[in-house]
């Protein structure tokens, strides 16, 4: 009897024991468990968060023009995305490149985002024009299959680039069909009165600061998936201003600019590639109007031209991404064809074509080294442009995205 | 002056129809379909940013960063609000 | 025109120069180019059974779920041939193959589960049976 009470409380002492020493760990391991979960929320992110985003170029150019080979670069696009919370979103990009010797600094766009519901986002700031797809979509560098821009393009181009304004847009299905729009009203197009070059009387300029006017511009695309892959798209894009400033005898020119677009992107098996094809063509029609002519001292003379222009691309390129070789699967080569026609009695006339051949090479799937060889066609002597931006040339790029 | 008045109406009537289309499209759409209601994130991840882009690799960017990525790109390309959410999700899944 | 002359030859010359630099480029891909590396289940992944073994249905099930999330980086066949995969590091892995074909079930079904960037994990998406049937189906590309 004695015996079996000293047993039940040794067992009892012990397991007191026992029990007592894994509940210590036990509470050991919640108060570990409780400071790591501590850790972990303290790093949480919070809902405004900060993305540095963007790409860069270097390269050397080799242009026939001038006959100089030229180490080119040191281009920076930086792009702040920053999101306030999860419907407000407020992007700028600078834009930092050299250009002629001079270092320049701009500021691509800047603007807000709100997410208003499911399909209706509304934007305001300096945008990208919605205008077709190259300025928006397929500019950047790293994107870009050629280190140069399709004839019509750019900074200096025909055509809508970034302006100031407010701008609806969004995506939805219609049925089965997903499309995506986008309406706006910006500053818009100013007719060059000639007040800096009177060379350039009649030409649109883009992105203004301040308007001539008050009249704004007011246009926007649609752009159907006809496939329920989003393989195909086929937008439509339009744009109507008046561009004549309130105070002179053009107050009344008016314009209006037309482009349809094309993106077409396909892997063919049976090649072992993929194919990517895109296009754009853009009308731009201005109101005829009586000019002050340059030539004449007196001021007396007027000149007037059909003011319309044109410009398109077309672009294709392959890579064979699935055959065996893993050099050749990141192998593409690009070709693209481009031309221009600006209003011929302008002094700014010019009918150019250019052809862009490129054999690029993807490292990863954002960092690109581009060897394109370009052909000017038809028109380029006549032009009294700069030839910078046409006449056969050889580039070797390297860009990035980030 | 005629012609002036032409061309008015006619920029008018254009902003009628944009209107139109605007109220059209907040009233009668929707953000999903039967087809891309049926998409997995993978799928639309590749579909979508192949439009313009390689496909990202996943591993890119954290979970945070891709939120803002991501939210960026509905904006830019146009993504359907179903689009973005999948393509985020599964980018989270694979990074 | 003997100017126009000189600048051709000094393009050829120049065009010459590129195209070397090119191949010498290439001839270094070798070693920019990423070599696969091995994904091993681990050993106990072999031991988990197959509980839809030799079921024909779950092959059908397999196949949709593999259409909705799969295809689009190993492509229709399984060849690791999809379309968004082209730019991704390691490339999808061509699934007809006799390395993949030659893993037990169980260390394939581990793998989908545990996933290795930019392969996405399918723990948390679809379920334990949704990954055996594309077990099955992934089987079929061995056929």
């Amino acid at each position: 009897m004695k015996n079996s009470i000293q047993l039940i409380l040794a067992i009892a002492f012990l397991g007191a024991f026992v029990f007592n020493d894994v509940f210590a760990q036990d509470s050991g391991q919640i108060a570990e468990l409780k400071q790591i979960k501590q850790d972990v929320e303290s790093l949480k992110p919070g809902k405004s968060r900060f993305l540095l985003r963007g790409y860069a170029h270097a390269g050397l150019e080799y242009h026939d023009e001038d006959d100089e080979l030229t180490f080119v670069g040191g281009a920076f696009n930086p792009l702040f995305v920053y999101q306030q919370s999860d419907r407000l979103l407020f992007e700028a990009e600078v834009e930092m490149k050299f250009e002629e010797n001079e270092f320049e600094i701009g500021l691509e766009f800047a603007n807000i985002s709100y997410i208003l519901n499911e399909t209706l986002i509304i934007r305001a700031g300096k945008i990208f024009v919605p205008f077709g797809i190259f300025t928006e979509r397929l500019h950047p560098a790293w994107i870009n299959k050629f280190p140069n821009f399709p004839l019509g393009y750019g900074h200096d181009g025909i055509l809508p680039g970034t302006d100031l304004g407010v701008e609806l847009r969004g995506a939805a299905h219609a049925g089965n069909l997903k499309y995506n729009y986008s309406i706006y009203a910006i500053n818009g197009p100013q007719l060059d009165e000639g007040a800096e070059h009177e060379d350039d009387i009649g030409k649109l300029i883009y992105g203004n600061i301040r308007d001539n006017n008050k009249n704004k511009a007011i246009g926007g695309r649609i752009g159907i998936f006809p496939f329920s892959n989003s393989s195909l798209e086929l937008g439509f894009s339009a744009q109507f201003a008046k561009v004549g400033s309130d105070n002179s005898e053009f107050n009344d020119i008016g314009a209006n600019l037309y482009a349809f677009d094309l993106s077409y992107i396909k892997a063919i098996p049976a090649i072992k590639s993929v194919i990517d094809i895109k296009a754009q063509t853009n009308f731009i029609n201005v109101d005829d109007a009586d000019y002050p002519d340059p030539e004449d001292p007196t001021g007396v003379e007027t000149f007037t031209f059909n003011n319309k222009s044109e410009a398109y691309f077309i672009q294709g390129s392959i890579r064979p991404s699935f055959v065996g070789n893993r050099f050749f699967q990141n192998m593409e080569l690009a070709m693209r064809y481009s031309d221009i026609q600006t209003p011929e009695g302008a002094h700014w006339h010019t009918e150019e074509d250019q052809l862009d051949i490129g054999l690029n090479y993807w490292l990863d799937w954002r960092t690109v080294l581009k060897f394109t060889f370009r052909k000017s066609g038809q028109g380029v002597d006549e032009s009294e442009e700069e030839h910078k931006e046409s006449g056969n040339a050889f580039f070797v790029h390297w860009a990035i995205g980030f | 002056m005629k012609n002036i008045q032409i061309k008015e109406l006619q920029l008018w009537a254009m902003v009628a129809a944009l209107i139109l289309f605007l109220s059209t499209v907040v009233i009668s759409c929707s953000s999903t379909s039967q087809i891309s209601a049926a998409k997995g994130g993978a799928q639309l991840w590749g579909e979508n940013c192949l439009r313009c882009h390689n496909a990202p690799s996943p591993e890119t960017f954290s979970d945070t960063e891709w939120d803002v990525a991501v939210m960026h790109m509905r904006i830019r390309a146009n993504l359907t609000d179903e689009e973005a959410d999948k393509v985020v999700d599964w980018l989270k899944t694979a990074n | 025109m003997p100017v126009n002359v000189n600048k051709m030859r000094a393009f050829c010359e120049f065009i010459n120069k590129v195209i070397l630099l090119a191949l010498l480029f290439a001839s270094a891909t070798p070693v920019l180019g990423q070599k696969p590396t091995d994904w091993k289940a681990p050993q106990e992944a072999n031991n988990f059974e197959n509980p839809l073994a030799g079921n024909n249905n779950a092959i059908v099930d397999g196949k949709k779920l593999y259409t909705k999330m799969c295809v689009i980086c190993h492509g229709n066949k399984g060849k690791g041939d999809g379309v968004a995969g082209m730019s991704l590091k390691p490339r999808p892995t061509n699934l007809a193959t006799a390395t993949v074909q030659g893993q037990s079930d169980g260390a394939i079904y581990w793998k989908i589960t545990e996933g290795r960037p930019p392969m996405a994990t399918y723990e948390s998406v679809i379920s334990e049976e949704q990954r055996w049937q594309l077990v099955n189906y992934i089987r079929t590309f061995g056929k």
